[in-house]
C-alpha cells in the first residue's frame, strides 16, 4: 500500500535592516497522509498551512526535513522526474481571480498542462481529455469552452480550476483554502463537488481551510496548526466533538453561531511576531489555561488517545 | 433615525447602466443593531456608500429619499454633508490595511476626522485620542506606530477608533471583520457591542457572513440583485425564514455544532445587473419557482416589520425539498 510521507521542518529567512531574522514559518511539523486519505490542515492566518502545503508540492524548498512521496524524496528528485511527479500532484488554490490567466480561453487553459506533460499526441485527442475534464466539474463543454475568465463567475472558475488540475490525472490533490473566496451559497456545491470526484477517481485529498465548519463537512482526519507547528491532530469528528488544545477549544468557541449560546473565545490578545516567538509553548502567552512550565518548555505531540494526538503540558 | 425609501443607485460605465441598488427600503431606530447581508454584487456596499454620499464618480442615486433624523441626506449641500459625516454618521471599512494612509502615525490618522468634522485645536485632539484608544483597547504606545507595524486586528481596531472617535450616533461597518482570523473577530465583534452599550450608537453591519449577522444583529435584511428580498428580526429569520433565497442561504452554512448535515447550494449566478430580469431577481436559481414569478413580486408585509418580495412569503414558509 502506498504512502505519502512528509517530514520536514521549514524556515523563511527575511532580511530586516542589516540583521538577518527568521520567520518560523513551519517548524518541525511531521505529517502523514495514506492513500485515499481526506486529510484536513487547519490554521489561521501566519500558522503555516500554505508553507506547508507548499514545501508538499514540491514548490518551496524545505530548509529542513523531508518530504516522501510513496517512500521518494521529491527534494532529491532529479528535474525530468519532478516534472513527472508534478503529474501525481496537483493544486487548487484560494483566489479564483487569480488562478486563471486572463488572456486563455477555457480550452487553452485546460489544455496547457497537456502540453507541458506531452499528453494526447492530437488536438482531438486533447479537446478530448478537455472536454471529459469539464463534464466531470459540472460544467458543458459547448457551453464553456470557448469563454474567458472574465465571462466566469468565483464559482465557475474555480470549478475549471479542478478541471485543470484533473487533466493530468492526478493522484493526490492538494486545496488550499479552495472555497473561502467564494459566495456562501457557492461554496456547498464545490465542496460537494469535490467530495465526490474524490470517491470517483480515488484522490488523497490534503484540505487547508481556517474554516472549522468546512473541515468538518470536508475531512476525516485533520491537523491544527498554529505559528507553524502542529498543536492538535486526530479524527476530525473526534476534534470536534472534543477539542483538547485550548487553540483549538478557542478557535472552536469563536465560531459564531445563532443557533446556541456560546461563550466568546477565552483567549488573550493577538498571535505574536513569527520573527519573535515567545519561549516555551508559542501559545502560552494567550493561553486562558497556561501552567508554570508552558513558559518554558514547548510542549511535544502526545497521544491522548489512540488516534488523538495534542502538544499541550496540560495532557501530560 | 434613519429612514431609506425607494433607493435607487446605477453606476454608468462603457458597457451601459449598472443597477446596482434597486429600489431599496429600510428603517434603523436609535441604538439598534440592522444588518445588510448578502452576497457578491449584492449591492450592499453601494448602499453604504450612498448614505454617507461617498460614491465614486460613475456612480448616480436616481431615485429615492435618504432621511436622517427627519433631514433628507440627498438635498444638503456637501459643507453640510461633512459635518454629519463622521460626526453623526461613520463608516468602518473592510481591509484596513488598505484603508489606513501608511504614511501616517496612528495619533495622525486618529487626529484628522477631529481636525476636519469638528475643527478641534491640536491641545485638545491629544486627550480625545488617548481617550478613544482606550476604548478599543489599544495600548497608549501604538500612538506613534504606523499602521504596516500593527497586526491586522489591531489595524481593524484603529479604524473602529476612527469611526467612534467624533462620537457619531449611527456607525456603518462594511465587511469590517472580513479576513481576520476567527478569534480576533469574536473579540472585535464582542468588544464593537461592548462600545455599542457604553456609548449608545446605532449600528448598520454589512456582512456576507449570515452567521455573524444571526448573532449580532437585532434585525436583518437580506440583498440580492439590488433589492432588499427580506427583512425581519433575526430569530425570525433563523426559524422561519419567508424568501427562498433566504432560506437557500441558511441550508448553505456548514454547523461545528449540530449533527452534520448535508449542505444545500445554488446553481448559476446572480443576475446581471445591466439588464435584471423583468421579472422576480431570484427566478433562474429559485426551486420554489413558479410561473406567476415572471411577474415582479410585490414586497409583502409578513408580520409586524416584516417583509419579503416572494409571491409566496404569506404561506407557511419554504421548507426544504
Amino acid at each position: 500500500m502506498s504512502k505519502l510521507f512528509a517530514v520536514r521542518k521549514g524556515l523563511i529567512e527575511i532580511i530586516s535592516s542589516r540583521q538577518t531574522r527568521y520567520i518560523h514559518a513551519v517548524n518541525g511539523v511531521d505529517l502523514q497522509i495514506g492513500l485515499g486519505e481526506n486529510f484536513g490542515l487547519m490554521g489561521e492566518s501566519g500558522s503555516g498551512k500554505t508553507t506547508t502545503a507548499l514545501m508538499i508540492a514540491g514548490v518551496e524548498r524545505p530548509t529542513e526535513g523531508r518530504v516522501f512521496l510513496d517512500g521518494v524524496d521529491i527534494w532529491r528528485l532529479k528535474s525530468s522526474e519532478l516534472k513527472a511527479m508534478r503529474k501525481r500532484v496537483q493544486m487548487i488554490w484560494q483566489d479564483p481571480y487569480d488562478s486563471l490567466d486572463p488572456r486563455l480561453d477555457v480550452y487553452h487553459t485546460l489544455e496547457e498542462p497537456l502540453i507541458i506533460h506531452g499528453i494526447g499526441e492530437t488536438k482531438e485527442k486533447r479537446l478530448d481529455i478537455v472536454s471529459k475534464a469539464l463534464q466531470s466539474v459540472d460544467m458543458a463543454p459547448s457551453e464553456y469552452i470557448g469563454r474567458r475568465p472574465f465571462e466566469l463567475s468565483g464559482g465557475q472558475r474555480q470549478r475549471v480550476c479542478i478541471a485543470r488540475a484533473l487533466t493530468t490525472k492526478p493522484e493526490f490533490l492538494i486545496l488550499d483554502e479552495p472555497v473561502s473566496m467564494l459566495d456562501m451559497s457557492v461554496r456547498a456545491g464545490i465542496l460537494d463537488l469535490l467530495l465526490e470526484l474524490r470517491k470517483r477517481e480515488g484522490l488523497t485529498y490534503l484540505f487547508i481551510s481556517h474554516d472549522l465548519a468546512v473541515m468538518r463537512y470536508m475531512t476525516d482526519r485533520m491537523s491544527v496548526m498554529y505559528l507553524g507547528m502542529i498543536v492538535e491532530s486526530g479524527a476530525t469528528e473526534g476534534i470536534i466533538e472534543n477539542p483538547m488544545h485550548p487553540y483549538t477549544q478557542a478557535l472552536f468557541s469563536a465560531v459564531p453561531d445563532p443557533r446556541v449560546k456560546r461563550q466568546r473565545a477565552p483567549v488573550i490578545g493577538e498571535s505574536p511576531d513569527l520573527t519573535d516567538l515567545p519561549k516555551g509553548c508559542n501559545f502560552h502567552a494567550r493561553c486562558p489555561r497556561r501552567m508554570e512550565i508552558c513558559r518554558t518548555v514547548g510542549p511535544r505531540l502526545f497521544s491522548a488517545t489512540k488516534t488523538h494526538v495534542v502538544a499541550c503540558h496540560l495532557y501530560h | 433615525m434613519l429612514d431609506i425609501a425607494d433607493l435607487s443607485v446605477v453606476y454608468r460605465g462603457y458597457r451601459g447602466v449598472l443597477k446596482a441598488v434597486d429600489k431599496v427600503s429600510l428603517a434603523v431606530e436609535d441604538n439598534e443593531v440592522f444588518g445588510i447581508t448578502g452576497e457578491s454584487g449584492c449591492g450592499k456596499s453601494t448602499l453604504a456608500a450612498s448614505i454617507l454620499r461617498v460614491l465614486p464618480q460613475s456612480a448616480e442615486v436616481t431615485s429615492g429619499r435618504i432621511l436622517f433624523r427627519g433631514i433628507d441626506l440627498r438635498s444638503v449641500s456637501e459643507a453640510e454633508m461633512r459635518k454629519i459625516r463622521w460626526k453623526q454618521i461613520s463608516i468602518v471599512f473592510q481591509n484596513a490595511m488598505n484603508a489606513l494612509d501608511p504614511v501616517y502615525k496612528i495619533k495622525d490618522l486618529l487626529k484628522e476626522p477631529l481636525r476636519v468634522h469638528e475643527g478641534m485645536p491640536d491641545e485638545e485632539t491629544k486627550r480625545r485620542v488617548g481617550e478613544v484608544l482606550n476604548l478599543v483597547r489599544i495600548s497608549q504606545s501604538r500612538m506613534d506606530s504606523y499602521p504596516h507595524e500593527l497586526s491586522g486586528g489591531t489595524r481593524q481596531r484603529v479604524m473602529i477608533a476612527m469611526a467612534l472617535i467624533c462620537r457619531p450616533q449611527l456607525v456603518i461597518a462594511d465587511e469590517f471583520t472580513t479576513g481576520l482570523d476567527v478569534i480576533v473577530q469574536d473579540q472585535i465583534l464582542a468588544d464593537i457591542e461592548d462600545l455599542r452599550q457604553k456609548l449608545g450608537f446605532a449600528m448598520i453591519l454589512i456582512t456576507h457572513d449570515l452567521s455573524v449577522i444571526l448573532e449580532a444583529c437585532d434585525r436583518v435584511a437580506v440583498m440580492y440583485g439590488g433589492r432588499i428580498l427580506e427583512t425581519a428580526d433575526s430569530k425570525s429569520i433563523l426559524q422561519d425564514p419567508r424568501h427562498p433565497y433566504t432560506r437557500a442561504l441558511l441550508d448553505s452554512m456548514p454547523t461545528i455544532r449540530d449533527a452534520k448535515k448535508k449542505l444545500r447550494s445554488l446553481s448559476g449566478s446572480p443576475p446581471d445587473m445591466l439588464n435584471p430580469p423583468t421579472g422576480c431577481r431570484f427566478m433562474s436559481r429559485c426551486t420554489f419557482a413558479t410561473q406567476l414569478c415572471q411577474t415582479d413580486p410585490p414586497n409583502l408585509q409578513v408580520g409586524v416589520g416584516r417583509y419579503s418580495r416572494c409571491h409566496y412569503a404569506l404561506d407557511q414558509g419554504f421548507k426544504r425539498r
